[in-house]
């Protein structure tokens, strides 16, 4: 029981100081690392992403003022980036004639895609410790090509919309674990801007080299899983667990 | 633990995913690309030269009753089992005239000359002609280039006035066809021609009879929808891979009524050959063309098929499984179609080949050698002409004779069935015929086996 009591008075404190990472005024900053499932008629293959998001903690709540209580409202910043592969069994067999044989090749290419938005956000405390928050953004997606498969410099960007939510677990107050969940929905999509293959390269002959490609998307929604490593600077140039 | 080593933990552990998660890429930097499948060993196809479309003509009596009227009929392809040629008459004329037939079966009688050729030696050979007569014919029932059919009917046999009718057919039937009508635009029949001319009138006083060649193709009453046959095709590409191959070609002429494209593999050394199977329409619908003489789909125009493909394979063939490296040609052909049962000898009709390719033809193992002796009851073993021909074929591939002690021997052949002929000295037919396999030698596949066969002939 005496073991007890320091940690029952430590988990109070913990639990105050987590508190006060949600504290209207304040900002934070997260670093996320995290995996994008990307929708299959994006001609994607699922990729690793690192990304940062910011959110200021603002005074004004309407939630409160619709009767919720225990609750916080936010707006911020969110940017990723990730280098996925093409799926090379979407796009044209490309064949390579050796005299008397020819090779079929599939062929990817790793294009670098980075994301940024503004988002909005509004947590529910569950408990001391963790919170439970839902956010939603609009930003866009920028999508640079392999510049030697491409034989130039080719990138293209449209508007890209952020639904998502997550888990907020504090383990002190400036620190925080966040496990989130969003969809990147991308507008105006076009795979056919992925394809790395040339015209005069491709194969004519065994059109059945690869099953169908999967149907494309216009407008993919795309799951991206994180893991947050979240920061809350104190004003006073510590963090306010330093202080307690 | 402190405020201060959590951060410090925290702050470490996300550097440490973050370089986990970096170290994932591991691909080249000038992109991912993989071979998919085994390679293309790419066929060179072209029109055959050596192709012979059926051909024939007609004659017509001078008299002028144009009471008979001959027809001759050459290179006419093998049958499917079923099937049989047919010769009908008809009469563009009355084409319009409601209840009126304007076709009519062609009987006659019919002189069939077959030639065939055997040797006598190594440096000599006798061509062997036969010919047999049969009265009141309605039909022929098979056919190869190497028979002529003569039919020769009259206003008698036919049971109809001849000069009543303007163009002579030949069909491919599994029921022998009555009397009967065919409108203007319906086409029927592979081999055609006019004796008559009616002059574009009603009147018979300005008909002009003539005789002629036949042409090989669909006939129709209307001379605008008749589609003589051409070899053609564009963009002809085809290749062994793996143990599939594939020809891919545009713009092939509809074949004639009661005919089909179909490929066929064909050894020029051994006579073997295997028929891989019909054109079928690009993938991924490969839907057989067995009826794109007639049929009316969006795989063809009026005149011909858009795209087409050709796709066999050596496990699932019938008559397989095979090795490619066992032909010399791949073709695509024309043949009659339907029946119960395909041809197993291929037609002459080609409309495009290419040789199997080197990579593909030098997986074949060398020649092996062919020893044997010949026994005979009556001692009359010397000079024995020993000659090899292909399985079902006629003509002769390899010629030996034995010696005085009636041994003989064949250097080289190639591995691959024959079947082994012996006429005796003084005799015109074959005493023996049997097969004879050379295969692969057992300790080294990479030749023929050397083997030794004993004739008995009684």
């Amino acid at each position: 029981m005496r073991r007890l009591l320091p940690l029952g008075a430590a988990a109070l404190v913990m639990a105050s100081a987590a508190q006060a990472q949600t504290t209207p005024g304040k900002y934070g900053v997260g670093a996320h690392i995290g995996y994008t499932s990307f929708d299959k008629g994006t001609g994607l293959a699922n990729a690793p992403f690192f990304g940062v998001d910011g959110a200021y903690q603002t005074p004004w709540n309407p939630l409160k003022k619709i009767g919720l209580g225990n609750t916080d409202f936010s707006i911020g910043f969110m940017f990723a980036a990730s280098r996925p592969l093409t799926r090379d069994d979407q796009f044209p067999v490309v064949a390579l004639d050796y005299g008397d044989t020819t090779f079929l090749y599939t062929v990817a290419q790793r294009i670098t895609l980075l994301q940024s938005g503004v988002t909005a956000g509004a947590g529910l405390h569950a408990t001391d410790k963790i919170r439970i928050y839902a956010f939603g953004g609009v930003g866009a997606y920028t999508m640079f090509l392999d510049t030697r498969q491409n034989l130039k410099n080719q990138s293209f960007n449209h508007q890209m919309e952020l639904l998502g939510g997550g888990v907020d677990y504090a383990l002190s107050q400036s620190i925080g674990v966040r496990f989130e969940l969003r969809a990147a929905i991308f507008s105006g999509y076009d795979r056919n801007r992925l394809d790395p293959t040339v015209g005069y390269a491709r194969d004519q002959r065994i059109r059945d080299e690869l099953p169908p490609p999967d149907p494309a998307s216009v407008r993919p929604w795309n799951p991206q899983m994180s893991i947050v490593f979240q920061y809350v600077p104190s004003r006073s140039g510590g963090t306010e667990g330093n202080r307690q | 633990m402190n405020g201060r080593s959590i951060n410090r933990l925290t702050a470490v552990g996300a550097a440490v995913a973050l370089a986990l998660v970096g170290a994932c890429q591991e691909d080249n930097l000038n992109g991912p690309a993989k071979i998919v499948g085994d390679p293309l060993l790419d066929i060179t196809l072209s029109f055959p030269g050596n192709a012979v479309f059926p051909s024939g003509s007609f004659a017509i009596t001078a008299a002028a009753s144009r009471d008979s009227l001959t027809v001759t009929l050459a290179n006419l392809a093998p049958l499917p089992a079923g099937r049989v040629y047919q010769v009908l008459l008809s009469d563009s004329s009355t084409v319009d005239s409601a209840g009126t037939n304007n076709v009519v079966p062609f009987v006659g009688r019919l002189i069939r000359t077959t030639r065939a050729k055997r040797p006598v030696n190594r440096d000599s050979a006798v061509a062997i002609t036969t010919i047999d007569t049969t009265a009141a014919a309605t039909s022929l029932t098979a056919a190869d280039t190497n028979q002529t059919f003569v039919l020769l009917g009259t206003n008698a046999s036919l049971g109809a006035t001849i000069a009543n009718y303007s163009h002579v057919m030949v069909i491919v039937t599994t029921n022998l066809v009555g009397a009967g009508t065919l409108d203007r635009t319906t086409r029927r029949g592979f081999l055609f021609g006019r004796f008559r001319d009616a002059k574009g009138t009603p009147a018979r006083a300005d008909d002009t009879f003539a005789g002629g060649a036949l042409t090989f193709g669909s006939f129709a009453i209307n001379a605008l929808t008749r589609l003589p046959f051409v070899q053609s095709g564009t963009l002809l590409q085809g290749a062994f891979r793996g143990r599939e191959v594939r020809m891919t070609m545009r713009g092939l002429v509809r074949p004639p009524e009661g005919w089909r494209y179909a490929a066929w593999l064909l050894d020029d050394r051994t006579g073997r050959q295997i028929r891989l199977g019909d054109l079928v329409s690009p993938v991924p619908a490969d839907r057989s063309l067995e009826d794109a003489d007639v049929e009316t789909t969006s795989d063809e125009t009026s005149v011909g098929i858009l795209s087409a493909q050709v796709r066999g394979f050596a496990d699932s063939v019938a008559g397989g499984p095979i090795e490619f490296d066992d032909f010399t040609r791949v073709a695509l052909l024309i043949e009659p179609k339907g029946g119960t049962a395909p041809q197993s000898i291929a037609s002459s009709a080609l409309v495009i080949g290419g040789s199997v390719p080197s990579s593909v033809a030098t997986r074949h193992p060398s020649a092996g050698k062919l020893f044997g002796v010949v026994n005979s009851g009556i001692g009359n073993f010397k000079n024995t002409a020993i000659y090899l021909t292909g399985v079902g074929q006629i003509y002769p591939l390899l010629v030996t004779t034995s010696d005085s002690t009636g041994a003989f021997k064949i250097r080289s052949i190639n591995v691959g069935t024959y079947t082994l002929n012996a006429v005796p000295k003084d005799s015109t037919v074959a005493k023996f015929t049997g097969p004879v396999t050379i295969g692969k030698n057992a300790a080294d596949p990479t030749v023929g086996d050397s083997i030794f066969v004993t004739i008995n002939i009684p």
